[in-house]
């Protein structure tokens, strides 16, 4: 869960969800963490498998892939 | 990435990887070029600001009248004219996005949070009636204790900027009111074990100060208000989509109201991502019914815009003595000015993470202070700490007698390499870059008395986003490019290498044009290293729709199927001879046949760029320190810098050329100086020293090209990365050739001679 974790309510790091997208994603952690729905889409990107997306709901996640939240960053 | 698009395969190019002329260097260097001060509109006012002259204070009243009564004055604004806005939710950084804060950032409300912070504004006929009209206006401050340093901000009896912020990030929800906006952590591993592990232990302090982006073009705008509520602005700016979103915000006007046109820019590196004057602009003319032109001096430059964080930096690292890196840990505490938002975020994402680490903690504190707002500039947030870990890591390669790339190498993160953040390494070359330094002459090059050498390497993350670009083919034949992201660093000329290799023609037949908000779909601002790269994939994709209508059209003219045609040199032809025994159909002829095959040639793109990876960057120098002065010269320098493949060389170059003197600037002269009422003391460019060509070597460039899988030409990001290193192996340097530890920047002669005064003191003692 990486920053997001201090959302949590929670020592939990990872976590194993069941999302075909990031849209799915972000769906269900909203849904088991409240207090990250709020913020979820606008302050997080995400990193699947080593590759990171920003602002990318649609991106398909495959069934055995480790996805990281991680804060949105831009650059001067 | 698009799913159509696909790396172009390696070949001989014919204008990507050229060094091809810059479109607007001509008008350029004549002056022909329009900056956001070149602008003039028919009945044009002219705005300027009245900003508080103390670092903090209530603002009790302030009264316009008399400044109203002055001969040409048009309008006056102040707090009354702009609505409150609430707060939002993150992302916090140097980019502000909170509504609550932009409105107070570009007129103060309740308070004046530092020296040049905007209480009013005028409009007048003239630039003098206006500044007359400035002295007319009466404000009533109560002046408050005020902090600027953030390590004194974080304490409990510190003055308080702001009654209703409450650190986050810390349990218990915080009851008090604190200048520490937030407290942000990233950890992994067990940081306890691996220090147990380590053979050697060393931690240190550093502290760094406030340094400009030091842009050569002041902010400047013309804003033009029509009755019928439509808004005009030209500005200079590093997002005119971005400006258009925050002026509406701010001023309560639909997006669709206001048309933001980008003028030539004279430099940003982040600087130029805030609104500033250009909704005081706006609502001025609002007012006046006129146009208003707003130009900001040096000295409100300095005063008003954004700065990155000064930062006090607190890093420790433990190794085995086979040089193993076995913990570390970092404390950053990071200036955001007058309001939350610091590069911590960035930096703690960063300043590990060109190593294989397994334990690691950094916890990162954004702290307010009576200073301006800090802007983005160039890797917001990581050039301090990396300072302090680059710095670290060179001290603990001489304790253990370690050459510092072979110390590097032993620690140097790799594909599947997980960093701080958790994400997993692909291909990252750094490896290969430390050996390609370790085998360049100027590492093992004689050095003479008084000289050093320094190294330091640094990472960093880059942008993706949206772009938009429009191609239209003219009639012809040559091809005018619309895209939307203002040329700071030659990306006009990348733009128009990349259509002149799709299509096959020369370079010098693509004009490049910077639209307006209106004119295209949003993309995102210039920065974040992400223009090549996102919106020269946009171009790409761009270019390539139009060759398929090209090639539709030769194929419905010959009478086959357009699977049967193809696009080379610029031109459509069979794709065999069995299709049939037409003549190749060129652009020009496909272009002037254009009305009679359907109309208009044009192609256009709209995307969300993913996939642009990090970049690490490897600097390397020489200095040489006069010991009766304290003065150091910069002797030879040479960046190294994965750059994917240099679409522009030049400016490729140019970016790693520019990075390394802004480096030379931060690690030895550049620093903001405030007197004892808050209020800085240094605001131009005679008294806040940045480098000239005069003061730096000429700047070696390695530029090593692993292309990016992910984009069609395989650009990587390449602005920022090379302002990460500089400082450290600057200080390196300095610390080589006088045989003495430096935690502070900048390393101004003063703060030389006392190390080396202290030095001289020490072996006197032993």
């Amino acid at each position: 869960m990486g920053e997001a974790r201090r959302y949590t309510g929670s020592d939990e790091g990872e976590v194993e969800i069941d999302a075909p997208t990031v849209l799915v994603l972000f769906r269900k952690i909203g849904e088991r963490y409240p207090a990250l729905k709020p913020i979820i889409e606008d302050g997080f990107a995400v990193s699947i498998d080593g590759q990171i997306y920003e602002d990318s709901l649609f991106q398909p996640i495959k069934p055995d892939s480790e996805v990281v939240l991680i804060p949105k960053i831009a650059g001067g | 990435m698009p799913d159509d698009v696909k790396v172009t395969d390696l070949k001989e190019f014919k204008s990507v990887g050229k060094r091809n002329p810059r479109p607007d260097g001509v008008d350029k260097v004549t002056g022909r070029a329009k900056y956001g001060a070149d602008f003039f509109l028919p009945g044009m006012l002219y705005g300027r600001v009245l900003r508080s002259p103390h670092a903090h204070a209530v603002i009790k009243s302030i009264d316009t009248s008399e400044a109203l009564k002055l001969e040409g004055v048009k309008a006056v604004i102040t707090r009354d004219d702009f609505k409150d806005l609430p707060h939002a939710q993150p992302p916090y950084g140097p980019i502000v996005h909170d509504g609550g804060d932009i409105t107070r950032n570009v007129m103060a409300r309740e308070k004046a949070l530092y020296d040049g912070h905007p209480v009013a504004a005028v409009c007048a006929t003239s630039d003098t009636i206006a500044k007359k009209a400035l002295k007319l206006i009466k404000v009533d401050y109560q002046v408050l204790l005020h902090v600027i340093d953030p390590v004194e901000a974080m304490r409990d009896d510190a003055p308080i900027l702001h009654e209703d912020q409450f650190t986050n990030g810390v349990e218990p929800k915080p009851t008090k009111p604190s200048n520490i906006f937030r407290v942000m952590k990233a950890e992994r591993g067990d940081l306890d074990k691996g220090f147990a592990e380590a053979d050697l232990i060393v931690e240190r302090e550093f502290n760094t100060k406030a340094v400009h982006q030091g842009y050569i073009e002041p902010h400047a705008c013309v804003a033009s208000a029509s009755e019928d509520g439509t808004v005009e602005l030209w500005c200079s700016t590093q997002g005119q989509f971005n400006y258009r979103a925050t002026c509406a915000m701010v001023l309560g006007i639909p997006t669709s109201k206001i048309k933001v046109t980008p003028s030539e820019i004279g430099g940003g590196f982040g600087g130029k991502l805030p609104v500033y004057g250009e909704p005081l602009a706006i609502k001025l003319s609002m007012k006046a019914r006129r146009p208003v032109k707003m130009v900001m001096s040096r000295d409100e430059v300095f005063r008003s815009t954004g700065p990155t964080s000064g930062a006090n930096v607190w890093i420790k690292i433990g190794v085995k003595k086979d040089g193993r890196i076995t913990a570390a840990e970092g404390v950053l505490k990071y200036q955001a000015g007058a309001f939350k938002g610091s590069g911590i975020g960035a930096a703690i994402g960063c300043m590990f993470s060109e190593y294989d680490l397994d334990n690691i903690r950094i916890t990162g504190y954004d702290v307010c202070v009576n200073r301006p707002k800090v802007a983005a500039y160039r890797a917001p947030g990581v050039p301090m700490a990396a300072f302090g870990v680059e710095s670290v890591m060179n001290e603990i390669a001489d304790k253990l007698g370690m050459d510092t790339v072979d110390f590097r190498l032993k620690n140097a993160a790799k594909e599947g390499t997980v960093n701080v953040q958790g994400i997993k390494y692909g291909p990252i070359g750094f490896i290969e870059m430390l050996e390609a330094v370790k085998a360049h002459p100027h590492y093992n090059a004689p050095l003479k008395e008084n000289q050093g050498r320094g190294f330091a390497a640094g990472y960093w993350m880059h942008a993706g986003g949206m772009s938009c670009a429009t191609i239209n083919v003219q009639d012809d034949g040559t091809v005018n490019l619309l895209e939307g992201n203002p040329d700071i660093g030659g990306s006009r000329a990348s733009m128009c290498a990349l259509v002149a290799e799709e299509f096959g023609i020369p370079y010098d037949r693509v004009r490049t044009t910077i639209a307006d908000t209106s004119s295209l779909g949003f993309t995102l601002f210039t920065a974040g290293s992400r223009v090549t790269y996102a919106t020269g994939m946009a171009v790409v994709e761009a270019a390539r729709s139009a060759i398929k209508l090209m090639v539709d059209r030769a194929a419905k003219a010959w009478g086959v199927t357009a699977d049967q045609v193809v696009w080379e040199n610029g031109q459509a032809r069979p794709a065999s001879s069995n299709v049939g025994d037409f003549p190749p159909m060129t652009m020009s002829e496909l272009a002037k046949k254009a009305p009679m095959m359907g109309g208009a040639i044009a192609g256009h793109a709209e995307i969300n760029a993913t996939g642009q990876g990090p970049a690490i960057g490897a600097h390397l120098v020489d200095v040489e320190v006069d010991p009766e002065t304290g003065f150091v010269k910069p002797i030879r320098f040479t960046v190294f810098q994965d750059v994917g493949r240099a679409i522009s060389p030049d400016y490729v170059e140019g970016q790693m050329q520019g990075g390394a003197v802004q480096g030379i600037g931060w690690a030895l002269n550049e620093e903001y100086i405030y007197n004892d009422k808050g209020q800085l003391q240094n605001a131009g460019f005679l008294d806040y020293r940045m480098p000239v060509a005069s003061d730096v070597p000429m700047i070696d460039t390695v530029m090593i090209e692993e292309p990016n899988p992910n984009h069609p030409y395989g650009v990587r990001g390449v602005g920022e990365t090379p302002i990460v290193p500089p400082q450290a192996a600057v200080i390196n340097a300095v610390e080589n050739a006088i045989g003495t530890r430096i935690s502070e920047m900048p390393a101004s002669p003063p703060k030389i001679l006392k190390a080396l005064e202290a030095k001289k003191r020490a072996l006197a003692a032993e």
